[in-house]
């Protein structure tokens, strides 16, 4: 019995070693990131040798902002209409009397299943074709449309957990179906409402390969102006903007865990 | 009008997904299609030309080939990498499951480009990694690290991780522990207990992580970009030249159409044998 227990502790070891080093793995290059943002010298050193915020200056003062701020505005644009017509689609979808659930749910999954490169080239055609490229409306549509599989699926599983027999009953009591699903059944769903939210603002936040096809100078993303930026070479200042960015990150979901930490102690 | 909704309560919750439908099928589905007429046609008329081309000569053939091996292999990598992650996700102390939660998610949740970036700073020439060869003297000279198909793979990996991590914990955490003890109080070791009653619970959500991670790897044109500089050719990276440098629309689609194709039977082959439950159930 004691040597199984020290073999089972020798398992378990491993498995915590092997997971320490994916973890590894997955955060030692981007954390190596920030103190190299810091850097004094011309180029990239680790450790640094000397200290200072001249690669913050520098990213202040080109027009990375601009990107940043168009980024902003279309990922706003983006929540707005796929959480909007996601979590209209998502209510239908569960209500117990829907037919084609299933196949619809289907369909709004595939802009997640499909190679984004070639949608990326197929709505650089068509919306050339339409004159709307390079154009926020159409970029936040776009961008909507990759949205929309997380939407549906946090709203769907969110609507999972609400007994529908609510709805019914509001039914019953005289609401029409607008009202019943206003009323009684969106607040019972908040806490997806408020994932889907985050989410869809980060999946457009974080898009390229359609904003590289679809932008222009004008409406350019902080994505597109990074990757254009390191087609010809691995610039410093690219490392101060990605120290912003998992700054922003580390923040969002810090207030993230936490909302979510007190809603449970709450309820 | 309201008669006439109450007799047919279904119609309006169908109403209810309509907007969602046209966004899509005129932003989304719409531009997709138009691939397939576009990828039929060579020089003002419509032939199989195209495919013809793409079947004759091996260097497509090959991009091909590449796009689905890096693909294969994200999946074999992440599957390894990732299944004990998630066994210790569900399974750990309080303690170790928060922090490799919070960490996953961290990853998970960071910018695309930021992670990019961060590889191109460890991977090329004077990088770290390089430099830390050196040092320990494991080589004698830098390697090319950067702008090789291997950069290219570490890359894809270390943005797929999670999709395979979270599908697989979710479904480990629906596993009913007490499987696992009654297998063991009847004298199955740990190993055995795993292998022979967790491991092929936990199979749907294996199943989506590989479909996630591979039909996503296809996809991929940022990492075959940037870690691969463009030079070695995947699907993205010679859709990209045709389209963009040779100005081929008709070559580029029938590539288009090929792959999507392959994630399409993929996907396919996957609701068949599991389900669209397993999947939304491996999403989150």
């Amino acid at each position: 019995m004691k040597n199984h227990a020290k073999n089972m502790k020798e398992r378990s070891v491993l498995l915590y070693i092997w997971c320490a080093v994916v973890m590894l793995f997955l955060m030692l290059p981007i954390l190596i990131i920030v103190p190299m943002s810091f850097g004094g010298a011309e180029y990239l050193e680790f450790p640094p040798s000397s200290l200072s915020l001249r690669w913050y200056t520098a990213m202040v003062d080109g027009d990375w902002m601009t990107g940043l701020l168009n980024s902003i505005k279309i990922a706003a644009g983006t929540v707005v209409i796929s959480v909007g017509l996601g979590t209209l689609a998502a209510i239908g979808i569960k209500n117990p009397k829907m037919r084609f659930g299933g196949v619809i749910n289907i369909i709004c999954l595939l802009p997640m299943m499909l190679p984004v490169v070639i949608i990326a080239v197929a709505m650089y055609l068509v919306y050339g074709s339409w004159k709307i490229t390079g154009t926020f409306p159409a970029i936040i549509l776009a961008h909507s449309c990759i949205a929309v599989p997380m939407v549906i699926t946090m709203m769907t599983s969110g609507l999972s957990n609400v007994d529908m027999r609510l709805y019914d009953a509001a039914r019953s009591l005289g609401a029409s179906h607008m009202q019943a699903n206003i009323k009684v059944v969106l607040p019972l769903v908040r806490p997806a409402l408020f994932n889907s939210i985050l989410f869809a603002f980060v999946t457009s936040f974080d898009e390229s390969v359609i904003s590289l096809f679809i932008t222009d100078r004008t409406t350019a993303t902080l994505p597109r102006m990074i990757f254009n930026s390191l087609r010809f070479e691995i610039s410093p200042v690219i490392s101060a903007i990605s120290t912003l960015l998992i700054a922003v990150t580390v923040l969002i979901f810090a207030a993230n865990t936490f909302l979510e930490g007190t809603k449970k102690r709450i309820s | 009008m309201q008669k006439a909704f109450h007799k047919h309560p279904w119609i309006s919750p169908l109403l209810m997904t309509l907007p969602i439908f046209i966004l899509l099928a005129v932003f989304y589905f719409w531009p997709m299609f138009q691939m397939i007429p576009l990828s039929f046609q060579i020089d003002g008329s419509y032939s199989l030309g195209n495919y013809a081309k793409i079947l004759a000569e091996p260097t497509y053939l090959k991009s091909i080939g590449l796009t689905i091996l890096i693909g294969l292999g994200a999946v074999v990598i992440t599957f390894v990498m990732g299944y004990p992650v998630a066994y210790l996700m569900a399974t750990g102390k309080p303690a170790t499951r928060k922090t490799l939660t919070i960490l996953i998610m961290l990853s998970f949740w960071t910018s695309l480009m930021v992670r990019t970036y961060s590889w191109m700073v460890v991977l090329q020439k004077n990088g770290i990694l390089n430099s830390a060869l050196l040092k320990l003297h494991l080589t004698d000279e830098a390697l090319t690290l950067l702008y090789t198909p291997f950069a290219i793979l570490v890359g894809t990996v270390h943005i797929l991780l999670p999709y395979m991590v979270l599908p697989i914990n979710s479904t480990l955490q629906g596993i009913d522990k007490n499987l696992a003890w009654a297998a063991r109080s009847m004298g199955a070791n740990r190993f055995t207990a795993f292998w022979k009653i967790i491991f092929p619970l936990s199979i749907p959500g294996v199943s989506a992580g590989v479909l996630l991670v591979f039909v996503q790897s296809l996809g991929f044109y940022v990492t075959p970009m940037l870690l691969g500089g463009g030079k070695t050719m995947v699907a993205a990276t010679f859709i990209d030249k045709q389209m963009n440098t040779l100005a081929n629309w008709g070559l580029g689609s029938a590539f288009g159409v090929l792959l999507t194709l392959v994630a399409v039977i993929f996907l396919f082959v996957y609701l068949k044998v599991f389900g669209t439950k397993s999947l939304k159930q491996g999403l989150f």
